[in-house]
């Protein structure tokens, strides 16, 4: 089942399109990190997933073909906005109060267990709670609502370390105790890094990549070689970043399967999932998306738009195209 | 995150995570268990930590932990039992101290021949990784996604990362 | 090892299919507003409790000065003790009833201002519409709950200064449809705190951010209140036009909302001309003042004399309560107008 699913979703203010042409198909029980440098569409597009935002094109489904925003979506999707909003002046126990009183699933118990555990007393008002135990007690209230789906935007920006160390952990131990899928959004790749098996990169309101994260890794590798042979390899290969100096060049190619031959005399290593990433961002023509295969896998789509069918993706093996956006 | 007073965990090991080593998360939880196995740490028979523990202690991903069991299991080293956990099952194959010796000797008579040529250290253990890769290749086994690792199914070999040749 | 799986529980789908229930909404909406709902019956109870104790002070003073024994309370033999009662009580009255006039629009303007603009601007609303219950009943509870509350405690409210200014109105000294009082008693004062409150609150909606929304609604009731009080009240029915009024011989005072005079040709005379006619010939014997009035009678047998007539325009005491139901209703068509285009607002409202 698709956690989310959207075709040509896309969200215009004013005269600048914030996202557009979103296309995607994000598979469930994972836990599917979102980046992008600040502004390339990632809260708009969270936010559309969840139901705060309308979108001016396209459309968005979640949970297997529920209207985003619908009551039943509403039901089992938590959402933690940037910065946690939640009421300053309520202390934490009615903060819960609040939340259980507003949702149909609720699990009390939990709830208080958690804060006990976070050593956050219900009686402090959340104003006076740190960055981190108010982004604790955010995901607590998101968590005990028993959801299907997480969904959590930006969530690491205004913590310590610390904090963050412990909410991500807090986040992992209830994906392996619950099963919940989680969606996240950074604008720091690395922070996600170590909790990410499904990736999407937005650059400038479009996706850049999105998949599996081993199959984006595996699916790539940097060819390090004499820079003399570097314009007849590059012919050959589908290469996403060229890095040239005098006598050695590294060329980050795109492959069908790890057994592709290496060129003689060139080392092959893999790549680093930001090194990948900085690559595609760095070359706003590149992208590596889903074909239509894999987002045929999920059975819950049908897709209306014939653009999305058509534009020209390659199939790869494990379910990975390259198309060149024009620029 | 054990704090005093907190149940001991029930795995003689926790995990613990070098994020700069390049080696891939779930590669490294396996080297792991199957350096505590070498050096005793674990035998057969103990748990290995629970994947609620290790994704709360390290905050990584269920799933990596998932496939280093899994990985592990196709190494024979260990299997689930539902409802229980994971738990350590056979050992790392053993070979036999003489040949282990002359495996040694022959070793130390190249490791002379690459000194007198005016190869250092680095140099050793990168030519070692290179020669390494191609032997498995040639095998015509599948390099595993990691810097020159070889995993052979079917075959017990000791720990062949490079890890020094002192 | 199986891989993650996403647990449905079959028990949590029949939950879902029912409604989060309205009382856990009311108690939400409570917990949120209960500072502004406590200031509300704060204020409304420090001047309940000075118009309670005026108003056992003056029935006190009726009683000691033998007022209660004079019926209708306007006859000549108790004028005197009349005039003591009023001079005692009745300025503070009016400054209470002028005091009073912004009592509506502050209690819409503080309780209604905040309900969907601080939300809006603290950017909490990200939280409480992705919750369960979605946000058009979200909105459409605390909206109706605290409009209920608000209009409740008006009416209560006013029927209090009713009674606090019914002695006032046995002895004829305001007419009933008098601007400042008419707006505090009846339905009145209640249809203004609920239109009070649905204009603040649909300003929130609009503008998004708490102090704005509030000073806007403010200027804008202020605004519907002048133009009523000052144009549209006067024309809820046609004005009655007749030469004399009713009322000084016990009969309840009408609201005159205009006099003029026409002169020997029947036209209406501007003041000048009115002038002309008295330097003409009217010698002013010295104003006697009878009852704190200056003698007008010599004033107007002149100019009766002189063919000039004397016109008024005015409703009578009669018509209190249509008018009290005309204003009441369309002020609550305002209110339930503005409601459906707040919720329609946060219904397509796209963060």
């Amino acid at each position: 089942m698709n956690i989310i699913e959207s075709a040509g979703l896309g969200k215009r203010y004013r005269r600048t399109w914030a996202l557009r042409d979103c296309t995607l198909g994000i598979p469930g029980g994972h836990v599917v990190a979102v980046v992008g440098p600040n502004g390339a569409g990632k809260t708009t597009m969270l936010q559309m997933a969840v139901g705060l935002i309308t979108p001016t094109a396209g459309r968005v489904t979640v949970l297997g073909g529920e209207p985003a925003g619908s009551p039943d979506a509403l039901d089992r999707i938590a959402f933690v906005a940037q910065d946690a909003p939640l009421y300053k002046n309520l202390p934490a126990g009615d903060m819960l109060r609040v939340a259980r009183s507003l949702n149909r699933r609720w699990d009390q118990p939990y709830a208080e267990a958690r804060l006990g555990d976070l050593d956050i007393p219900l009686t402090r008002k959340v104003g006076k709670l740190s960055g981190g135990q108010k982004a604790q007690l955010a995901l607590t209230i998101g968590l005990a609502r028993r959801p299907d789906l997480l969904v959590l935007d930006e969530p690491l920006a205004m913590l310590d370390p610390l904090a963050r160390h412990d909410f991500m952990a807090s986040v992992m131990a209830a994906v392996a105790e619950e099963g919940v899928s989680v969606v996240l959004s950074s604008h720091v790749l690395a922070e996600l890094e170590r909790v990410a098996d499904y990736l999407i990169v937005l650059s400038r309101g479009r996706v850049q990549m999105a998949g599996d994260v081993d199959d984006l890794l595996a699916g790539h590798r940097v060819l390090t070689g004499p820079a003399a042979e570097t314009d007849e390899q590059a012919r050959r290969m589908r290469v996403v970043q060229c890095r040239r100096a005098g006598a050695q060049s590294h060329l980050l190619v795109r492959i069908t399967t790890p057994a592709d031959p290496v060129p003689p005399g060139w080392e092959a290593n893999r790549v680093g999932l930001e090194e990948l990433v900085l690559a595609y961002l760095r070359q706003p023509g590149a992208s590596a998306l889903p074909g239509p295969a894999a987002l045929r896998a999920h059975p819950a789509t049908v897709w209306a738009d014939p653009a999305a069918a058509a534009a020209g993706h390659e199939t790869a093996g494990h379910g990975i195209g390259m198309q060149a956006w024009p620029r | 995150m054990s704090q005093p007073g907190q149940t001991i965990p029930a795995s003689p090991i926790e995990f613990r995570l070098d994020p700069s080593s390049g080696v891939p998360t779930y590669l490294q939880l396996v080297q792991q268990v199957e350096h505590a196995l070498r050096l005793g740490y674990l035998k057969p028979g103990d748990q290995l930590p629970t994947v609620k523990g290790t994704v709360a202690a390290l905050a990584i991903n269920p799933n990596t932990v998932l496939k280093a069991y899994r990985e592990l299991e196709h190494r024979g080293l260990a299997a689930g039992r539902p409802g229980q956990g994971t738990f350590v099952e056979g050992t790392l194959g053993h070979m036999g101290l003489p040949e282990l010796a002359a495996l040694r000797r022959t070793l130390l008579t190249w490791l002379g021949t690459a000194d007198a040529a005016g190869l250092d250290e680095a140099g050793i253990v990168a030519l070692f990784t290179s020669a390494l890769r191609d032997f498995g290749e040639r095998r015509g086994e599948h390099p595993d996604s990691g810097t020159g690792r070889i995993a052979s199914p079917g075959r017990r070999g000791p720990d062949d990362q490079a890890e020094g040749v002192a | 090892m199986t891989t993650m799986t996403t647990p449905t529980a079959p028990a949590a789908s029949a939950a879902r299919r029912r409604p989060v229930p309205w009382t856990k909404l009311a108690w939400v909406t409570w917990r949120q507003h209960r500072l502004a709902l406590a200031g509300v019956v704060a204020l409304l109870g420090v001047l309940g409790l000075y118009m309670l104790i005026m108003g056992l002070k003056m029935r006190s003073t009726l009683s000691s000065l033998g007022l209660d024994s004079c019926h209708p309370v306007t006859i000549a033999r108790c004028s005197t003790q009349l005039e003591i009662f009023h001079g005692a009580y009745y300025s503070r009255a009016q400054t209470l009833s002028g005091v009073l006039q912004v009592v509506p629009v502050l209690i819409g303007v503080f309780t209604g201002g905040p309900l969907l603009a601080r939300e809006l601007e603290t950017g909490t609303f990200r939280f409480a519409w992705t919750q369960g219950c979605g946000r058009l009943r979200w909105t459409v509870a605390k909206i109706a709950l605290i409009a209920a509350a608000v209009t409740g405690a008006a009416a209560a409210f006013s029927l209090l200064f009713s009674w606090y200014y019914q002695p006032f109105f046995a002895a004829r000294t305001d007419s009933v449809l008098a601007p400042q009082l008419f707006d505090l008693r009846g339905v009145a004062f209640a249809a203004w705190t609920l239109a009070a409150f649905a204009i603040a609150v649909f300003a929130g909606a609009v503008i998004r951010r708490v102090v704005p929304a509030m000073a806007a609604a403010l200027a804008a009731w202020t605004g519907l209140d002048l133009a009523t009080v000052l144009f549209l009240r006067g024309h809820y029915e046609t004005p009655v036009v007749a030469t004399s009024v009713p009322g000084g011989n016990g009969s309840p005072l009408p609201w005159v909302l205009n006099q003029w005079w026409t002169g020997p040709d029947g036209h209406v005379a501007s003041p000048d001309q009115v002038r002309n006619v008295l330097q003409g010939g009217f010698v002013p014997r010295v104003p006697v003042r009878v009852k704190g009035h200056k003698d007008i009678q010599p004033v107007l047998q002149w100019l009766a004399q002189h063919h000039f007539t004397q016109w008024f325009s005015y409703h009578p005491a009669s018509r209190y309560w249509p008018f009290q139901a005309i204003e009441g209703g369309w002020l609550l068509a305002l209110a339930v107008i503005l409601g459906v285009a707040t919720v329609w607002l946060v219904r397509r409202r796209a963060a």
